[in-house]
């Protein structure tokens, strides 16, 4: 059994995130205001020459189709020149490990995952990618993600406070996340990450003579520094092919719990930012209680299940947690609560083997994922958040007979039309291809189609679909299909969403306010902070269930 | 600027009688009399030359530029730590990384758990490899390992007997390590009660003594281990 005293870091480090985050989420809701903030003196000549060079005047306004265009613009811009790098390593500079050119495939599933923040990885970092490619390439696509996703995150926030139809900049809004977002916060989670230990060099490896093993070859690289944007904008490709189970990068249970505050920062500081955004700070807590909760159930439900596998004979001592595909120097809730986080959040990283965990266990995972708003990535995961709530809105109002509103808007069809897209979307991307693979037998042996399997394939396409980028292995996803239909399930279901988030906020941006009536959900009581919970529950559960059953619980039988 | 109090034009108040009363429809219900929808905004072309700046500002300044500017100054500030922890040998090359496991097959020392690429640091495991948790060959790979390891009629820690997530840590549980005490003992000739010390003084406390769980780095028990041998042990795997 393991002792409670095991459980105390997992709620230390939950209580420095909840701590941490209403801090951040002011400060965010400044930066996205232009109010002044402590890294001017520092940054803003940065920003003014950065403004200078892009041609961008401060001061000029978007409606959110224009927002989108530019946001789209500059995506496909860093998708399309990461695909060129990735196609053409082989003969670039910093390569001194060999890695060769990626074939079109593979190149292109790979910028799909890391500019959609999915971070899904088909290749060994290890033996195919350069140093120029992690480093030009791929990281590079680990700034322009979250930040993309923040953007996304403050058009829709100003459209429930404006009322002539503008969102925002777009790169007003992607500059200033990077410089007072981002930069700060990479740069104090690097200075934790060296501290405990990570490596950080320009080196690609290191040669060690041990007497235990003679010469061996250990990779290296800036570890320290990609791990930091890695977690904090729920990325979640790893410099390792081990992802953060890999020692070196992941040293110790100082450094996973970093990690975990990391994961959780912005996404749970987002919805304090929306309340000092739209001024009405209280409205965060029912976004935020919801988010917790499910994620507190989840994490129990993967705690408890994986405490204990009754399928290993009572030779095999459990003593510690069914440890199978675990790390020892990790104990079980705290590998629980880097793997919860990191699902729930929309990181990916791994210190787990999920193909190793119970089923149980796995389906919590995948319940995350079909939410994609407990709390979910950067930006985007409270974007379905406020999904939900519309829909819960419109719902509710429906019930009580009444014109929904929220915040002071009313909800119309043109919000609620946007909300149903980015939610059908979602079964749609995962169960299209997950059908065609199974029908097809793409990624398994012929007669091989077992409850495991097809778990394998569940979980790889709804990964990919809510841009998560855990894998859980089991199938040979490495082939074209995969590759192609992978990335394109990456970029609808990033894509869509933002489309649909943009254009709620734009449209919202338009309408007058509603002054509060008798008939008014007040959105900041328990009541309806247990009626969002329930409403999310419910309509994962229909949308979901039925696969769940077919895959990972079908294993308990 | 993005306050509706910086925009240029003075925005319209939240009170119905606001000043473009042009927007109200004439014969409006009473509960819809405040509600008016702005015209849509111009849409101007998407900027190319900030899109491609502004990719190209990231890749530079934070993709290359951070990385660059945090290597240098570890380099600059400890030269010994860019590299992660490792032991130094007395001539000063790098002996082995205390994070790293081995490959151990030699009957006097202690074993690590199972790894599908035997330990080597390029081969780190990825997603695949692992046995599901209801898959019968789970059953059969932990009784083989644990025959193996000489322990057919003890309670295996289930550790010992089943892959880490990354196929390359050097460590267990204490437990799985002072169950391996008496085929070390045995094959070695040392003293059970010597093993027994060792192992105590190679568990690694948890961080300030209470955060997370104790652990025992098998590589750096092995290398307390190498000394006390009466002889070198068998096969060095590696060594070649």
């Amino acid at each position: 059994m393991i002792p409670w005293q095991d459980y105390l870091d997992v709620a230390l480090t939950l209580s420095v995130v909840l701590a941490l985050a209403p801090v951040l989420g002011r400060y965010m809701a400044r930066v996205y205001t232009d109010r002044p903030t402590f890294l001017d003196g520092l940054l803003g000549p940065v920003d003014r020459g950065l403004f200078r060079l892009l041609g961008v005047s401060r001061r000029e306004e978007m409606g959110w189709k224009e927002y989108a265009a530019n946001l789209l613009l500059l995506n496909a811009l860093a998708l399309g020149a990461v695909f060129v790098l990735l196609v053409t390593q082989g003969g670039l500079p910093l390569n001194a490990l060999g890695a060769p050119n990626m074939s079109w495939d593979l190149a292109f599933h790979t910028a799909s995952s890391f500019v959609t923040n999915t971070n899904y990885q088909h290749y060994v970092p290890e033996q195919q990618l350069s140093l120029f490619s992690a480093l030009f390439g791929l990281q590079t696509l680990m700034y322009v993600s979250p930040a993309t996703g923040l953007c996304v995150f403050v058009a829709f926030s100003r459209g429930f406070q404006r009322r002539d139809g503008t969102v925002g900049n777009f790169y007003v809004d992607f500059v200033r996340t990077l410089t007072r977002v981002f930069l700060p916060l990479v740069v104090l989670g690097t200075l934790g990450f060296l501290l405990a230990g990570v490596p950080e060099t320009l080196a690609q490896s290191v040669t060690a003579y041990s007497p235990l093993a003679g010469a061996q070859v250990i990779p290296l690289g800036p570890v320290a520094s990609w791990n930091a944007i890695m977690l904090l904008g729920t990325n979640g490709g790893g410099y390792f092919n081990a992802n953060l189970a890999q020692p070196l990068a992941n040293p110790t249970a100082a450094t996973l719990l970093l990690g975990v505050v990391l994961m959780l920062l912005i996404p749970l500081s987002t919805p304090f930012a929306f309340g000092n955004l739209i001024r009405r700070p209280g409205e965060a807590y029912p976004l935020v209680v919801t988010a917790l909760a499910i994620f507190l159930v989840a994490l129990g439900i993967f705690v408890y299940f994986s405490l204990n596998n009754p399928f290993l004979p009572p030779t095999i001592s459990q003593a510690q947690g069914f440890l199978s595909g675990a790390e020892a120097r990790f104990s079980l809730p705290e590998s629980a609560l880097f793997e919860v986080s990191s699902i729930y959040s929309n990181t990916g990283a791994s210190v787990m083997a999920i193909g190793a965990l119970t089923p149980w266990a796995q389906s919590s995972l995948l319940f995350g994922m079909f939410l994609q708003a407990s709390p979910g990535g950067d930006g985007t995961g409270f974007g379905m958040l406020l999904i939900y709530v519309i829909l819960a809105v419109f719902v509710g109002g429906l019930m009580v007979g009444r014109t929904p509103e929220y915040l002071g808007k009313k909800v119309g069809r043109d919000q609620v039309k946007w909300s149903a897209a980015a939610l059908l979307s979602h079964p749609f991307l995962i169960l299209i291809p997950v059908a065609l693979a199974v029908v097809l037998g793409l990624g398994f042996s012929p007669g091989t189609l077992d409850p495991a399997t097809f778990t394998s394939i569940l979980y790889e396409f709804t990964s990919e679909a809510a841009n998560n980028g855990s894998g859980i292995g089991g199938i040979a996803d490495t082939t074209v299909f995969y590759n192609v239909a992978g990335a394109l399930v990456m970029l609808i279901g990033r894509y869509l969403p933002i489309l649909a988030m943009l254009a709620i906020g734009g449209s919202l941006s338009r309408e007058g306010p509603q002054p509060p009536g008798p008939g008014t959900l007040r959105t900041e009581s328990l009541t309806f902070t247990i009626y969002l919970i329930l409403f999310l529950i419910v309509i994962a559960g229909l949308l979901f269930l039925p696969v769940l059953v077919l895959g990972p619980l079908s294993q308990l039988g | 600027m993005t306050e509706p109090e910086a925009v240029p034009s003075p925005p319209v108040t939240l009170i119905p009688t606001s000043p473009v009363p042009a927007r109200v429809p004439p014969v409006a219900p009473p509960d819809e009399g405040a509600r008016r929808i702005a015209p849509e905004p111009p849409f101007r072309r998407p900027q190319l030359r900030a899109g491609v700046v502004a990719v190209l500002a990231t890749m530079l300044l934070l993709g290359v530029g951070f990385n660059v500017v945090a290597s240098l100054g570890v380099a600059g500030v400890s030269p010994g730590s860019a590299q992660g922890p490792f032991l130094k040998n007395p001539n000063g090359t790098l002996e082995v990384s205390r994070l790293l496991g081995v490959n151990i097959t030699s009957p006097e020392l202690f074993w690590l758990r199972p790894s599908a690429t035997d330990y080597q640091p390029f081969l780190g495991a990825g997603d695949n490899g692992f046995y599901g948790p209801t898959d019968p060959a789970l059953l059969n790979e932990t009784a083989a390992y644990a025959a193996e390891l000489g322990l057919t009629n003890v309670t295996v820690p289930v550790d010992l007997v089943t892959p880490s997530a990354s196929g390359l840590g050097a460590d267990v549980t204490p437990q799985a390590a002072l169950v391996q005490i008496p085929r070390v003992a045995n094959m070695s000739g040392l003293n059970q009660s010597v093993l027994l010390t060792l192992v105590n003084q190679e568990i690694v406390p948890p961080l300030f003594s209470w955060l997370g769980t104790p652990y025992v780095n098998v590589v750096l028990l092995d290398l307390a281990l190498l000394p006390l041998l009466p002889h070198p042990p068998a096969p060095l795997p590696g060594r070649r």
